[in-house]
């Protein structure tokens, strides 16, 4: 049960995280909200406000959900396998945080 | 303008719980790493820290649009450009919170109470870290105009 957890929200924290970096550094198949205009568009005008963050954290928020459920479902019948790829996911998972944390730190302060 | 400032006060609120739930989990988890568990806290607190999470994020994106036209656009860029860098990394360090919260809630219900594992011990302490940060970073942003 504790190998089946840690392997499960390991599969999904590092999806999550993945999800994520890829989004922010790619903007590919980000889905933008124009606040001023109420609308929702995949190639926003020049010089109308856009925002991106919605699309990005609602589907890293679906992925870490679905990917912890799946992860759960179908992980690994042995106790030792589970706990053996759970110790090789967690320290991705914190190096994928980590990375995600730093480029959007870098990103926003470089922003113009 | 009512249910946008209505909005803004309940998103303080949910924070101000989030903060005290995922502090007292850090501390319960880190006590039960020194041996010392207790079994119905370590799994009462991640509930409600998610709870308040789901809260503070879902009233947060309703009135995230307003404050990014009237807030930011209007203001904030031209006046105080530094507040809007620290809103928008509060903003996206909220969404990396979020798995590990998940994690913190499934972790606990998983495992054993008096053998919390490093994975549980990494997410109570990121998550503590990184809401205690969202919320002084909130709390510098929305006093730009204050005092």
């Amino acid at each position: 049960m504790s190998a089946r957890g840690r392997f499960a929200t390991g599969v999904g924290t590092l999806a999550a995280a993945t999800v994520y970096l890829f989004t922010t550094t790619t903007r590919a198949g980000v889905l933008y909200y124009l606040p001023t205009r109420a609308e929702w568009t995949w190639s926003p005008p020049t010089g109308v406000i856009a925002m991106d963050w919605f699309a990005r954290s609602h589907a890293t928020l679906a992925v870490a959900a679905a990917a912890t459920w799946a992860a759960w479902r179908w992980a690994p019948a042995e106790p030792k396998t589970c706990a053996r790829w759970a110790g090789r996911l967690w320290p991705m998972s914190w190096l994928m945080l980590a990375w995600s944390a730093g480029y959007t730190a870098l990103w926003l302060c470089a922003r113009p | 303008m009512f249910w946008i400032k209505l909005g803004l006060v309940l998103h303080a609120v949910a924070a101000g719980a989030l903060t005290g739930s995922v502090t007292h989990l850090a501390l319960v988890v880190w006590r039960a790493h020194r041996g010392r568990p207790n079994p119905r806290l370590q799994r009462l607190y991640p509930a409600v820290a998610l709870g308040c999470y789901l809260a503070v994020y879902s009233l947060g994106s309703a009135i995230y649009p307003r404050y990014r036209v009237a807030v930011r656009a209007e203001w904030l860029d031209e006046h105080a450009a530094w507040a809007a860098v620290l809103f928008d990394l509060k903003e996206n360090l909220a969404t990396l919170l979020g798995p590990l919260v998940l994690a913190a809630v499934v972790l606990s219900r998983a495992e054993d109470p008096a053998r919390p594992s490093r994975a549980l011990l990494g997410c109570a302490t990121a998550v503590a870290l990184g809401v205690w940060f969202n919320a002084v970073s909130g709390l510098l942003v929305a006093s730009v105009r204050s005092v």
